[in-house]
C-alpha cells in the first residue's frame, strides 16, 4: 500500500514538474494553434499574391512586347511620303509666280466678258502648268490638288471650298524654263489671254514656296481604298 | 493468499499508471513536439515575421505592377487611338494620292460626239471645267478612260485627240466619279452648267449615278525633281 502512494506521488509530481501541463499552458497551446492557423492563412495570401504578381508580370510585357511603337512610325513614313503626292505637305523649289488680271485695256469692239478672267481661264493655265511638269501649284496660296474646284462665285473665284480675288497669282514648282515657256510662248493659252485680250499675265522666275492643302481636316466620305 | 492479491493490485494499478503516463506524455508530444511551448512560440514569431515581411514585400511589388499596368494600358490605349487615327489619315493619303485603287458611290459620265461635231482636242478645255465642277460637287476620286486624275494629270490636245496621263484617247469618255451622286448631278446639269455647254458644242452627255463604282489607280510613277517639302514655318518668299 505504501509502495502504491509513493508511485502514485511521484507521477504526480512527474506530471507536474516535468510536463507543466496546467491551466495555462493548455491556453498557451490553444493560442499557438491559433497563431499556427494564421500562420497558414498567411501563407496563402502571400501564394496567392505571388500568382498574381507573375500574371501583372506577364501583363506588363505583353504591353511591351507589342509592337504598336513600331507600327506607327512605319505608317507615319508611308503618310508623310503619301501626304507629299498628295499636296499636303508644303514645298519649296525654284518655279514661276504668274499674276494674272482683268483686262485693262478700255476696247470695246471686245466683249467685256472675254476682257475678264474667268474660273475656266484659270484652270487651263493650270492644266498647261501641269503638262509643263510642275510638282505643285497655288493660285493665291490655295494649293491646287486633284480635288481642288476652280469654279466661279461671281467675280470671284471658289478655290478649295474659300473664295480668291482678281489679281491671282499662281505659284507653280518645277522646271523654271518649262514653266515658263508654257505660259510665255506664242500659241499658248496665257499668250492669247495676254495679247488677244490684253490682260494681265506677268511671270516671274524666282524659288517658291507653295503651301499645303488647306484641309488637314479634309474628310473622306464616299471612297474607300479598294482590293483589285 | 492476501499477499498475492496485494501483488496482483499492485501490479494492475502500476500498469494503470502506466498507461496514464504514457498517454500523458504523447498527448503533450503530440500538442507541442518536441519543443516547449516557449521555444514554439517563439519560433512561430519569428515565422509570422517573416511572412509578414514577405506579404509586405510582395504586396508594395503588387502595387508597383499594378500601376505599371494600369501606365502601360493607358498608353496602349493611347497608341491604340493613335494608329486607329493614323489609319484613317492612311486611308485619306492612300484615296486622294491616285496610287492605290478606290471604290464607293459615285457617278459615271459619259460623253460622246453627235456626228460634225468638233473634236475632242477641241473640247478639252471643257473635260478640265467638268472636272472642276466634280470638285465643287465634293468628288474624291476622278478617272477618265481608266487613267485616274491625280494631282499632276493633265489633258493636252493633240492633233485631234487628248493626252491623259501621257496615255492617247478620243470620244467616247467615260468619267467616273466618287462623291454624292445627287450633288453631282446637280452641279453639272444646272442651266448653262456644263452639260449645256457641252451641248452647245454638239456633245452629248449622258449621267448615270450608281451605289459602287470602281476607279484604278494611276500606274505611272511621280518623282520630284524640284519640289522639297518644308516641314518649318518659312516665308512665303513672296
Amino acid at each position: 500500500m505504501l509502495f502504491l502512494l509513493v508511485l502514485i506521488a511521484s507521477c504526480t509530481v512527474v506530471n507536474g514538474v516535468d510536463l507543466k501541463i496546467d491551466e495555462n499552458t493548455i491556453y498557451v497551446i490553444k493560442d499557438l494553434n491559433k497563431y499556427e492557423k494564421t500562420i497558414e492563412d498567411m501563407k496563402i495570401v502571400v501564394e496567392n499574391i505571388k500568382k498574381e504578381t507573375a500574371e501583372q508580370k506577364k501583363h506588363v510585357n505583353e504591353y511591351e512586347n507589342n509592337q504598336y511603337s513600331a507600327d506607327i512610325m512605319s505608317i507615319n513614313a508611308e503618310i508623310e511620303k503619301l501626304k507629299q503626292y498628295s499636296g499636303f505637305t508644303d514645298v519649296r523649289g525654284p518655279g514661276i509666280y504668274l499674276t494674272v488680271s482683268d483686262s485693262l485695256i478700255d476696247d470695246d469692239s471686245i466683249d467685256i466678258m472675254k476682257r475678264l478672267i474667268h474660273d475656266v481661264d484659270i484652270t487651263v493655265l493650270l492644266n498647261d502648268l501641269k503638262a509643263a511638269g510642275a510638282e505643285a501649284i497655288a493660285v493665291n496660296n490655295k494649293r491646287i490638288i486633284n480635288v481642288s474646284e476652280v469654279v466661279c462665285a461671281g467675280p470671284l473665284l471658289g478655290i478649295n471650298g474659300d473664295k480668291v480675288s482678281a489679281p491671282f497669282l499662281i505659284s507653280a514648282i518645277g522646271d523654271m524654263e518649262a514653266l515658263y515657256d508654257a505660259v510665255n510662248e506664242e500659241g499658248t493659252y496665257a499668250y492669247e489671254l495676254k495679247n488677244k485680250y490684253g490682260m494681265e499675265v506677268v511671270t516671274r522666275m524666282t524659288y517658291v514656296t507653295v503651301p499645303k492643302f488647306h484641309g488637314d481636316d479634309y474628310r473622306i466620305n464616299f471612297a474607300s481604298s479598294a482590293e483589285r | 493468499m492476501n499477499k498475492l492479491w496485494q501483488k496482483i493490485m499492485l501490479f494492475i494499478i502500476s500498469v494503470i499508471l502506466g498507461i496514464v503516463l504514457m498517454t500523458q506524455i504523447r498527448t503533450t508530444n503530440n500538442v507541442l513536439g518536441n519543443e516547449t511551448p516557449h521555444n514554439k512560440a517563439s519560433d512561430l514569431n519569428s515565422e509570422f515575421a517573416a511572412l509578414t515581411l514577405e506579404k509586405n514585400k510582395l504586396r508594395e511589388e503588387l502595387d508597383q505592377l499594378k500601376e505599371n499596368s494600369r501606365k502601360n494600358e493607358e498608353a496602349y490605349k493611347r497608341k491604340e487611338e493613335e494608329l486607329d487615327r493614323l489609319m484613317k489619315e492612311l486611308e485619306k493619303q492612300k484615296i486622294l494620292s491616285g496610287f492605290y485603287d478606290v471604290k464607293g458611290e459615285g457617278t459615271i459620265i459619259t460623253i460622246d460626239a453627235e456626228p460634225n461635231a468638233a473634236s475632242i482636242a477641241y473640247g478639252h478645255q471643257y473635260i478640265l471645267a467638268l472636272i472642276s465642277y466634280l470638285n465643287n460637287a465634293g468628288v474624291e476620286a476622278i478617272s477618265i478612260n481608266g487613267q485616274r486624275y491625280t494631282n499632276y494629270t493633265e489633258i493636252v490636245p493633240v492633233l485631234d485627240h487628248i493626252n491623259i496621263n501621257g496615255v492617247a484617247m478620243v470620244l467616247p469618255l467615260e468619267i467616273k466619279a466618287i462623291g454624292f451622286s445627287r450633288t453631282i448631278e446637280a452641279s453639272l446639269n444646272f442651266v448653262g452648267g456644263i452639260v449645256s455647254q457641252l451641248g452647245n458644242i454638239g456633245y452629248t452627255v449622258e449621267i448615270e449615278s450608281s451605289p459602287e463604282i470602281f476607279i484604278n489607280r494611276y500606274d505611272g510613277e511621280i518623282e520630284f525633281k524640284y519640289a522639297v517639302p518644308v516641314y518649318v514655318e518659312d516665308d512665303m518668299g513672296l
